[in-house]
């Protein structure tokens, strides 16, 4: 052990230069490698790294927070003033020609001396020379002002030339409103919600509203909502004003993968480095949008009478989307007219509904319909019909009443009820029909224009920005279902107490969002999945939890959907099927999965623990500490990995053989007695730990053996050779070796060294409990150790294929579309192996062509590495073939998915699933549970559907 | 994008053909705008000064590169900003060394915490964000005292992020030393802030 430290001081002064490149992220592969190798044993050289990049983004957090200094606007005239000089000679009138003058006058006086007097034999012949020469220090005395400025023709000089797309770029932002670059004017709002109040929300009015939006929304009424509308989509899409605060310095394409490196730059001086490998001057690809003076930009641009150029395509955009919900009422009301007979009620008029009246059309309208081309699913569903239309229909109705509405709404409704009406036909056929959802059903099934409104403005307010904390009040109002309003008050006051804290973030569920109107849904990864953990615990306390604690991504995230992982930080997943729930509506499962870090991946363990028992290790900084490690150890270790124990001195003994890391104090007890002092017999105690590691070999698993060893071993050169060879074999069946050294050294750890090498593993040294716990905790992996920080996914639907889409749960991570290459915006964290899935509801658009079979959109994951600590972009097309008939014995765990997201949508009481009682959840998970009968998780989501099946039963009027 | 652009774009032409660099040329304009606030920072950096003085230099800067632009015969600018930051040291050192003394009166004002938190105008929010921007101070100032040769190569990778090969390219060091500087200058300043911390 002597020699460590040097050899460590060694490797620290080989590679201590390459450190600060390092922080960068700015070596080569090879030197990286050395680098986080030598990190990866050295705890200095990691604290200094980590104190590096600390100081770095302190650096840069500071110069992105300060004001971006800038040029006088005198020199910007100045400079602008330049070029349009007229060349030499009016110049020299100006302000500084007289100094030019003089210099000129004096070098000419001066040279005309030197010629006429001292080579007066040359002047004649000098003349031309004179001349030429003379022009010369004209110009090089001139600092300010070009001689000869437009003298030269085009392309004189070996500038780079403006190419036709960027000044497209350059001149774009002149058509953009002015809140893109500049602080919202007060007055650009007014007619943008007024525009947006006929429903068209084109992609100007979008643009436009976004600085504005957050403080309109506040306002009651329908047409504040409905600005905020594309709200959980994120506003505005113009990713060309966010794009460019990155300089991309690497694109390659792994498979499907497209992995885009970004190194971050700041903001504000965004600049260079195109993607297409064009160079320099930055022109290319660079939106005047993004410039610090974006606005200055645009604004000179529409003085040079650009503005306006660009109004008439955006009218066409918007007037298509018009067109395009009318198309689609037109079918709606097609679909209800023929559904009319059926149902008593009227659009037009009716009494105030009570539930009842309405159940027999949600379940109706849910189930009439099942899916016969997917086998699997067909067949359920019918049984749930079944079901449904017995006892069962109120137990549904329970969870699906609409939500009621504000008192605000009430008013603005009732005050411009003829318009909304109108507004809300359209929304309806646009939003229920299609799907038959019993949003409309209901509404349609008998009401007097205030249930109408209800699905109007439910749908319009869910579109709020997800940022904007809505008043307590409305909050109250907002309770998911009238019955368990009133039994959650009747919950002890722990449990209100509780209930509150939940309630007081309750957002809209996100709503269905046309995808001509926005096709990028942006959040932030979450794996969370405390709010599942919660619903648990109500259900098992014989209560519905309160629809405010639902966070519908984290009942799905709470179970395992066994995603491949791959080398890089993130994987990207796509799956899609028919929706089991509904009706002409795909579900598309995004699965992102991180990858584990460590020197494996956290698999099952087989451990099996080699104990020195020689009289050295009987000191205090010895085997008090490899228990002290083992008792670390143990904490990172769960049922899934035994641990064996050998202790060696003249003869090995197996002391512990496969004990579970759950029986802990046997194991520390069997520890503890472990009596040391006599001879070792390393080799023998290597050839037993093999045999019970062999013994217990599991494949696919860690199978490792770890040595703790103060070194004193007295084994031979021939034993050693031999020793190794054990080693060499083993690893090459899967049984890798770490050393741990302990006890600061008098010794020679050749062979530890040696045996960690041959065997795969580590060797590591333990003086400390403190190192202790980094050498076992720290590098065994067992750990969670974040990957990823900052994680977003923004997906891009195309709108040739996707009509609309629909993004379950989330909603507290949403992000605006434009921050998605914001680098500053706080995002999700992901640990080492954690994956996070989302679940959309996609309504896919009639192939007309057969030819004509594009992707579904994109998916795009941008993080920071927490390794490198770089930006990096992930992004990975949906191909068609990504959907198919998939069916639960093909693919349990996507069904898993879409019933523990269907369970927990109905526990909240989203409007989206009043066509689904939780019976159906209840068949669809058991058809999983029959394909997977190993994951517990399941048995115990079934057991919690069926408790709320029972609950929304007994919970029924 | 749309015809509309095009036509957008022909209309400034033809509006107002003066204020067009000329077609085979560089727009000047466009140049200072992108890189008149990293290179102000730089500079200011660089010569431990506020603004006003980096203003001086930052101007001279571009209107020395509309010289170049406009004499004939001169070399082509291959790498733009290589060149403004290359340019930039060379002013910024000519101007400091011009000044040498009231640069270090300069310095000392300048270390002071009330002075500088003045000339940031940083904006309070939270205990936590008072916290990073005291670290971030910290660092500021502790950039401010590095040795000149360690100082640039750090601006020049936190502010524009140029690569270990770039700065070798504009600086004339081997990349060796680049990096040298470059890890030294990030030690230095780390262990001012790890100082920081532990008082």
């Amino acid at each position: 052990m002597k020699d460590t430290p040097e050899k460590k001081q060694l490797t620290c002064a080989a590679i201590e230069n390459l450190l600060g490149a390092y922080v960068f992220a700015d070596l080569s592969a090879a030197d990286s490698a050395r680098v986080e190798n030598h990190l990866e044993v050295c705890a200095a050289c990691r604290a200094e790294v980590a104190a590096m990049r600390q100081v770095v983004q302190a650096l840069k957090d500071e110069l992105a927070a300060e004001d971006a200094p800038v040029l006088s606007g005198e020199f910007h005239q100045r400079l602008a003033a330049l070029p349009a000089a007229p060349p030499a000679r009016k110049s020299i009138l100006g302000l500084p020609a007289s100094r030019v003058i003089l210099q000129v006058a004096a070098t000419f006086v001066g040279l005309a001396a030197l010629w006429m007097f001292i080579i007066p034999g040359l002047f004649t012949a000098e003349r031309h020379y004179s001349k030429t020469r003379l022009d010369k220090c004209a110009r090089m005395n001139d600092d300010d002002i070009p001689l000869e400025y437009n003298a030269y023709p085009a392309g004189t000089f070996d500038t780079k030339e403006l190419d036709p797309e960027a000044r497209e770029e350059l001149t774009l932002p002149a058509v953009a409103p002015p809140p893109l670059t500049m602080p919202a004017p007060p007055a650009a709002p007014a007619p943008e919600s007024a525009l947006d109040f006929d429903g068209d929300d084109t992609m100007e009015t979008r643009r436009g509203a976004r600085p504005a939006t957050e403080h309109d929304i506040i306002l009651p009424g329908l047409s504040a909502s409905r600005l905020a509308k594309s709200g959980s989509g994120g506003v505005g899409k113009d990713k060309s004003a966010v794009d460019f605060s990155d300089e991309v310095f690497d694109q390659r394409t792994d498979g499907a993968n497209t992995v885009t490196r970004f190194e971050k730059t700041k903001k504000e001086t965004s600049f260079t480095v195109l993607t297409d490998g064009t160079d320099v001057n930055g022109k290319k690809n660079k939106p005047a949008g993004s410039y610090p003076y974006g606005g200055k930009v645009s604004a000179s641009a529409s003085e040079r009478g650009v503005g306006g150029a660009l109004p008439a395509p955006r009218k066409s955009q918007s007037e298509e989307a018009e067109s395009f919900k009318w198309r689609d009422a037109e079918a709606a009301s097609k679909a209800l007219r023929d559904e009319g007979d059926r149902r008593k009620g009227d659009i037009a008029a009716g009494p105030e509904p009570k539930p009842a009246d309405a159940a027999p059309f949600s379940v109706a309208a849910a189930t009439a319909e099942p899916s016969p081309d997917v086998a699997g699913v067909g067949r359920f569903r019918i049984e749930s019909e079944a079901k449904t239309r017995g006892a069962g229909v109120e137990k549904t109705l329970s969870l699906t009443t609409p939500l009621p509405k504000t008192r605000q709404q009430e008013a603005v409704a009732a005050k411009d009820s003829e318009r909304e009406y109108d507004d809300g036909e359209v929304f309806l056929r646009e939003a229920g029909s299609k799907t038959g959802t019993v949003a409309s059903g209901e509404d349609l099934a008998g009401n007097n224009g205030r249930l109408l409104k209800q699905a109007i403005d439910e749908p319009e307010r869910a579109k709020q920005p997800s940022n904007l904390p809505p008043s307590e009040k409305e909050e109250a109002q907002r309770l998911p279902l009238d019955g368990l309003a009133t039994r959650v008050t009747e919950l002890p006051a722990a449990h209100l107490e509780a209930v509150q804290e939940a309630w007081f973030k309750p957002l809209p569920v996100n709503p269905f969002q046309l995808t001509a109107q926005d096709n990028q849904s942006t959040f932030a990864l979450d794996t969370d999945t405390a709010s599942y953990r919660i619903a648990q615990n109500y259900l098992r306390n014989n209560q519905l939890p309160p629809g405010g604690a639902i966070r519908m991504e984290e009942f799905v995230n709470a179970f395992d959907y066994n995603y491949p992982r791959g080398d890089q930080v993130f994987t990207i997943h796509v799956e899609g099927a028919p929706s089991p729930f509904r009706k002409n509506l795909t579900l598309l499962k995004i699965g992102i999965q991180g990858k584990i870090i460590g020197r494996e991946a956290r698999k099952n363990g087989r451990f099996v623990f080699l104990i020195d028992t020689s009289g050295s290790m009987a000191r205090h900084d010895r085997m008090p500490l490899v228990i002290h490690s083992i008792e670390l150890l143990l904490n990172q270790l769960d049922e899934r990995d035994t641990l064996s124990v050998i202790t060696y001195g003249p003869e090995p003994a197996l002391i512990l053989d496969a004990a579970s890391p759950r029986e802990k104090q046997r194991i520390l007890d069997t520890l503890k007695a472990i009596q040391c002092g006599g001879a070792t017999n390393l080799y023998k105690g290597v050839l037993l730990a093999y045999e019970t590691a062999r013994r217990q070999f599991q494949a696919q698993a860690v199978n490792r053996i770890v040595l703790f060893s103060d070194g004193a071993t007295n084994v031979g050169p021939t034993d050693a050779a031999d020793l190794l060879s054990q080693v060499s074999a083993n690893r090459r069946q899967g049984i890798n070796f770490t050393s741990i050294g302990f006890g600061l050294g008098d010794y020679n750890d050749e062979i530890l060294e040696a045996l960690a090498n041959k065997g795969d593993g580590n060797y590591l040294f333990v003086g400390t409990p403190e190192e202790a716990r980094q050498a076992l905790v720290e590098n065994m992996g067992a750990t969670a150790q974040h990957i990823a920080k900052d994680a977003k996914i923004q997906v891009e639907f195309n709108k040739d294929i996707v009509r609309r889409y629909r993004l379950i749960g989330y909603e507290n991570r949403d992000i605006a579309d434009k921050d998605f290459r914001n680098d500053s915006v706080d995002a999700g964290e992901v640990a080492s192996g954690q994956s996070a899935t989302a679940l959309y509801e996609v309504e896919l658009l009639e192939r007309t062509d057969p030819e004509f079979n594009p992707d579904l959109g994109t998916v795009y994951v941008r993080y920071r590495d927490m390794e490198t600590y770089r930006i990096e972009e992930i992004s990975r097309r949906i191909s068609p073939d990504a959907i198919q008939n998939l069916t639960v014995k093909k693919a349990p765990r996507f069904f898993l998915a879409a019933g523990a997201a269907e369970f927990a949508e109905q526990l909240r009481g989203s409007e989206h699933v009043q066509g689904s009682a939780v019976s159906d959840v209840r068949h669809l998970l058991e058809h999983v549970a029959v394909e997977l009968p190993l994951d517990t998780g399941i048995q115990t989501l079934l057991n919690d559907v069926r408790q709320a099946e029972k609950l929304t039963g007994r919970s029924a009027p | 994008m749309t015809s509309g652009t095009d036509d957008g774009t022909l209309a400034v032409n033809n509006l107002n053909p003066e204020l067009n660099a000329p077609p085979g040329g560089f727009d000047l304009v466009k140049v200072v705008r992108e890189y008149e606030t990293p290179l102000l920072r730089y500079v200011a950096r660089l010569i431990g000064s506020r603004y006003d003085e980096a203003r001086d230099v930052v101007q001279d800067v571009f209107l020395k590169l509309h010289k170049h632009m406009t004499t004939p015969g001169q070399a082509d600018i291959g790498n733009m900003r290589g060149w403004l930051y290359r340019v930039a040291h060379n002013l910024a050192m000519d101007y400091g060394r011009g000044r040498k003394r009231r640069q270090t009166l300069e310095n000392t004002a300048l270390s002071d915490p009330s002075v500088l938190e003045k000339t940031r105008g940083g904006k309070l929010d939270d205990a936590r964000d008072i916290e990073k921007k005291e670290a971030a101070q910290v660092a500021l100032r502790a950039v401010d005292r590095l040795p000149e040769e360690q100082k640039n190569v750090v601006l020049l990778k936190i502010i524009q992020g140029f690569t270990l090969k770039e700065i070798s390219g504009m600086t004339g060091l081997k990349i060796g030393t680049v990096n040298y500087r470059l890890t030294q200058g990030l030690r230095t300043l780390a262990a001012q802030l790890q100082d920081r911390g532990d008082q």
